[in-house]
Parts: structure tokens; C-alpha cells; sequence
């Protein structure tokens, strides 16, 4: 090999490296045998050539690769924005509907309470204005009895006295209505009710009056439940009365007042031996108005029974009754023991 | 009649019930000076001297106010609150007398200061005991200022 061909050579490898250097990363030399020293050298650089090409490659992919990720993560955060902007959307719509919402419970409480005061005026003027009429009828045919019996032939006298009777049950069934009405509109005030005392308050009052001394009591022991006192009293009071008025007309008339225990509540029930009902009217029992027997009869304005009703609804319990004629009657009720009003 | 000095100033629109109260105390041989009024508008106009009673004086006020609730023009719960809160009147007792056992009028009456208030009933009997009783009272064992 000639010095000339020698340097030839070194001008190619030295290009090679400029070559190299400058990125072409393509530059190849071509050994030729003649000079195995450059050979090796070229070989070298070109093995250099390749790595470098094979770290470009791989260096480009990551390249590629980091910039997907970065435009992954760029739509990810895009997804996020909507995603915010549509929850708040939603939820400046639920407190709209929530605004809307209040606003109509809000119209509809004004409303029911604009109709429970019409409720109040209605029971206030049936008390003042139907009461008034009726004191001057009875009034003034008592004082006409007492004032002028001496111009007035029996027959006159039996009128009035009718005339006092009828007003008398007028002025109870205009009482009665009031207390039913009211009814509705008080607050239950939940307390602990001492069933076994309000009974024998109401028994004891029975056994003091000539009318029901006949009665034989038999008051089982009564627990205590949760409830509205003055309520549950009136309650009891209704169903002994109508027990020991439907009762005192038969020979040996018994009264059983007690309770059955079942999956931990408690079912009171007050019992007669009396004329009982007919059960296909079990249904009319409760209505308010409604009576079974005739007025002559057995007095009465047939409220009671509704007022019972309602009590036990408004406490969320259960009220029925059980009976064949002449064979007396049970009515039966139940409370909840956990009262949510 | 009023510038004699009256005993009992009957608030009444209802003169069956009036009647009723004059029967009652003429039976007890009771005879307080009464004068009658039939509304609330009345009723003031006679407790301040205004209007057609402008004449009275001031100094004979009645000794007992008996006075209804529901009245035509001015209604009993305004005519109390009138009464109650002027120094003159203020002391002279007035007794509630109504149909109404309704809770809320009971407590509004003795809020405004009521010295009584009464439940007419429907019969004669318990009707002209309890009107007796209430005049005795008011005009023979109460002392007023």
C-alpha cells in the first residue's frame, strides 16, 4: 500500500467521524484488506455507527412514548375539566330544584296552614254561634216552666220539657263535633302513660254512681306505654263508657278491661257481657255520626268511637273490635312502643 | 241615665243573652245599675267618654265591665286591650263572658288582662247561678281601687 492510498484512507475514516460526529449516523467505511490497523478502525466505527444508530432509535422511541403519555395526561386532564364543569353544572341544578322545592313545601305549609285556620274560625264560630241560639231555647223554656206552670196543661209542660231535652243533646253532639275537630289540630305531646292508674280513676267513678253499681269489674294489671295522657285517657273513657252503657241493661253485667302480649306489643282490650253488635256493621263502628242502636235507647251522639279512632291514628296504632249480638262486645287497640310523631 | 253613676256596663250584641242575665239577677232580688251597650265601637265610646256618651265624666266608672267576645264593629279582645292599657280605666275589673272555651282566646284574654273569664253555659239554671255569683262578687266582696 502507497503512502498516497494510505492517507486516502485516513481522510475516508477521518470523514467517517466528522460524519459521525455530526449525526449521520448512516456514515459507513468499506475495509479494504489493505491496511489492517485502518480496517480495524473503520470496522470500529462502523460498529460505533451502529450502536449509536440503536441508541438513537431507542431514544426516539422513548421520545415518542413520553409524548404520548404527555398528550394521555393532557386529555385525561381535559376529561377532568368537562367532568368539574359538568358537576357543577349538576349540582347548581340540585340547588335549584332544592330552591324550588322549598319553595313549594313552603307554599304548601302556608296553604295548610291557612286551611287549619279556617278549621279554627269554622270551630270557633259553630261553638259561639250555634251555642247561643241554643241557651236561648233551653233558657227560656225552663223559665217559662218554672215562671208560668200554672197556665200550662200537662201536654204544654211535656213539650217544653222536650223541647229542654232535645236542646240538652244538641248542645252535647255541638260539643262533642268541637272536641273531634280540635282533635286534629292538637300536638301530640309524647310521655309515659300509667295505663293501670287512668282505668282505676275511671272504674272508680263507675262504682261511686247508682247507674253502674250493678257492674262487676274484672281489671287485669296494665302496663305502661308511651303516648299522649289526656288522649289515651280519653280512649279509655270512651270504650268503658260504651261498655258500661251497653252493658248495665243485662242481668249480671261484667266489664273486663286487660291486655294481650304479643311479639312485644301490647294489645288492650275492653270487654262486655252487654247487648253487643251485629259484626257486619264493623266497619260503621268508627264513623263519626254513626250509631248501631236507636237513640231512645241508648243514649249517645255516636262521636265517641271516631274520637277513639282518631286517637289511636294519630298515635299510629290499630283500633277494632269483636262481637256477636247479645253476646257483648271487645274492643281491642294497639300503640307502637316507639312513637315517632 | 248615664250620668248616674253606673254599676255594671254590659258588653252584649246577643239580647236574648242579655235578657237572660237581667232575668237571672232580678230572681236573686239583685239590682245593680245597668247599662248596655251592644258593640265593641259603643262600648268605648261610653269607657272614654266619647261620641254621644262625650258628656260623661270621667270620674263614674263602672264598677264591673261584663263583656262578650264576639261583638259587631269593634270585637270584645279589642275593647279589653283598650281598656287595660289606658291609667284611667285600667282597674276597673272586667269579666270575660263568652261562648268561647277555646284555649287561645282564654290565654290572649288574660294576657291583655282579663280579671275573669267565663264559660256562658247553656242552661238557665247554671246560667243565672254563675251570673249572680260573678255580680256579688265583683260588686260586694271584690275591692277595687
Amino acid at each position: 500500500m502507497d503512502s498516497s492510498s494510505h492517507e486516502q484512507k485516513i481522510q475516508l475514516i477521518l470523514n467517517q467521524i466528522i460524519q459521525l460526529a455530526t449525526g449521520n449516523l448512516d456514515a459507513r467505511g468499506a475495509p479494504d484488506n489493505s491496511d489492517d490497523d485502518l480496517d480495524g478502525i473503520i470496522l470500529g466505527l462502523n460498529m460505533l455507527g451502529e450502536e449509536l444508530q440503536k441508541s438513537r432509535e431507542s431514544l426516539r422511541q422513548k421520545s415518542l412514548e413520553l409524548e404520548r403519555q404527555v398528550d394521555e395526561t393532557q386529555l385525561a386532564n381535559e376529561m377532568l375539566r368537562s367532568e368539574v364543569q359538568e358537576r357543577r353544572k349538576a349540582e347548581s341544578q340540585i340547588r335549584k330544584l332544592n330552591q324550588e322545592l322549598e319553595k313549594r313545601v313552603e307554599k304548601r305549609t302556608a296553604q295548610l296552614q291557612k286551611a287549619n285556620e279556617e278549621l279554627e274560625a269554622f270551630s270557633y264560630s259553630v261553638a259561639h254561634d250555634l251555642r247561643s241560639p241554643l241557651r236561648s231555647i233551653l233558657s227560656y223554656s225552663q223559665i217559662t216552666l218554672k215562671r208560668h206552670s200554672k197556665f200550662l196543661n200537662e201536654e204544654a209542660k211535656r213539650y217544653l220539657r222536650t223541647i229542654e231535652e232535645k236542646t240538652h243533646e244538641m248542645g252535647q253532639l255541638i260539643d262533642d263535633l268541637l272536641a273531634f275537630a280540635l282533635l286534629n289540630q292538637k300536638e301530640i305531646s309524647t310521655q309515659t302513660v300509667a295505663t293501670d292508674k287512668i282505668v282505676d280513676n275511671i272504674v272508680q267513678s263507675y262504682k261511686m254512681d247508682v247507674r253502674s253499681k250493678e257492674i262487676a269489674w274484672n281489671i287485669q294489671s296494665l302496663p305502661n306505654i308511651q303516648g299522649d295522657r289526656t288522649l289515651i285517657k280519653q280512649v279509655f273513657t270512651n270504650l268503658i263508657s260504651n261498655a258500661v252503657k251497653f252493658t248495665v241493661v243485662k242481668p249480671n253485667p261484667m266489664v273486663t278491661v286487660g291486655t294481650i302480649s304479643e311479639g312485644g306489643l301490647n294489645t288492650f282490650f275492653v270487654k262486655d257481657n252487654g247487648v253487643g253488635f251485629d259484626m257486619q256493621y264493623k266497619d260503621k263502628l268508627f264513623g263519626v255520626f254513626q250509631r248501631l242502636h236507636e237513640k231512645e235507647q241508648f243514649e249517645g251522639t255516636g262521636v265517641g268511637l271516631a274520637i277513639v279512632q282518631r286517637i289511636i291514628e294519630r298515635h299510629h296504632g290499630k283500633v277494632w273490635a269483636e262481637s256477636m249480638i247479645d253476646q257483648g262486645a271487645t274492643f281491642y287497640f294497639s300503640i307502637p312502643p316507639e312513637l315517632n310523631n | 241615665m248615664e250620668n248616674k253613676t253606673v254599676d255594671i256596663l254590659l258588653v252584649e250584641d246577643n239580647a236574648s243573652d242579655a235578657e237572660l242575665i237581667l232575668i237571672s239577677l232580678e230572681e236573686k232580688k239583685l239590682v245593680p245599675s245597668i247599662f248596655m251597650v251592644r258593640d265593641g265601637e259603643k262600648a268605648l265610646d261610653y269607657i272614654f267618654s266619647r261620641g254621644e256618651f262625650g258628656h260623661r265624666s270621667g270620674e263614674d266608672n263602672p264598677k264591673l265591665i261584663l263583656l262578650d267576645l264576639k261583638l259587631p264593629k269593634i270585637n270584645g279582645l279589642e275593647v279589653l286591650s283598650s281598656i287595660k292599657e289606658k291609667v284611667p280605666t285600667k282597674n276597673i275589673p272586667v269579666v270575660i263572658l263568652t261562648s268561647s272555651a277555646h284555649s287561645k282566646d282564654i290565654e290572649e284574654c288574660y294576657r291583655l288582662g282579663a280579671n275573669s273569664y267565663i264559660v256562658k253555659p247553656i242552661g238557665f239554671d247554671e246560667f243565672s247561678k254563675i251570673i249572680t255569683h260573678t255580680v256579688k262578687y265583683w260588686l260586694e266582696i271584690n275591692k277595687t281601687l
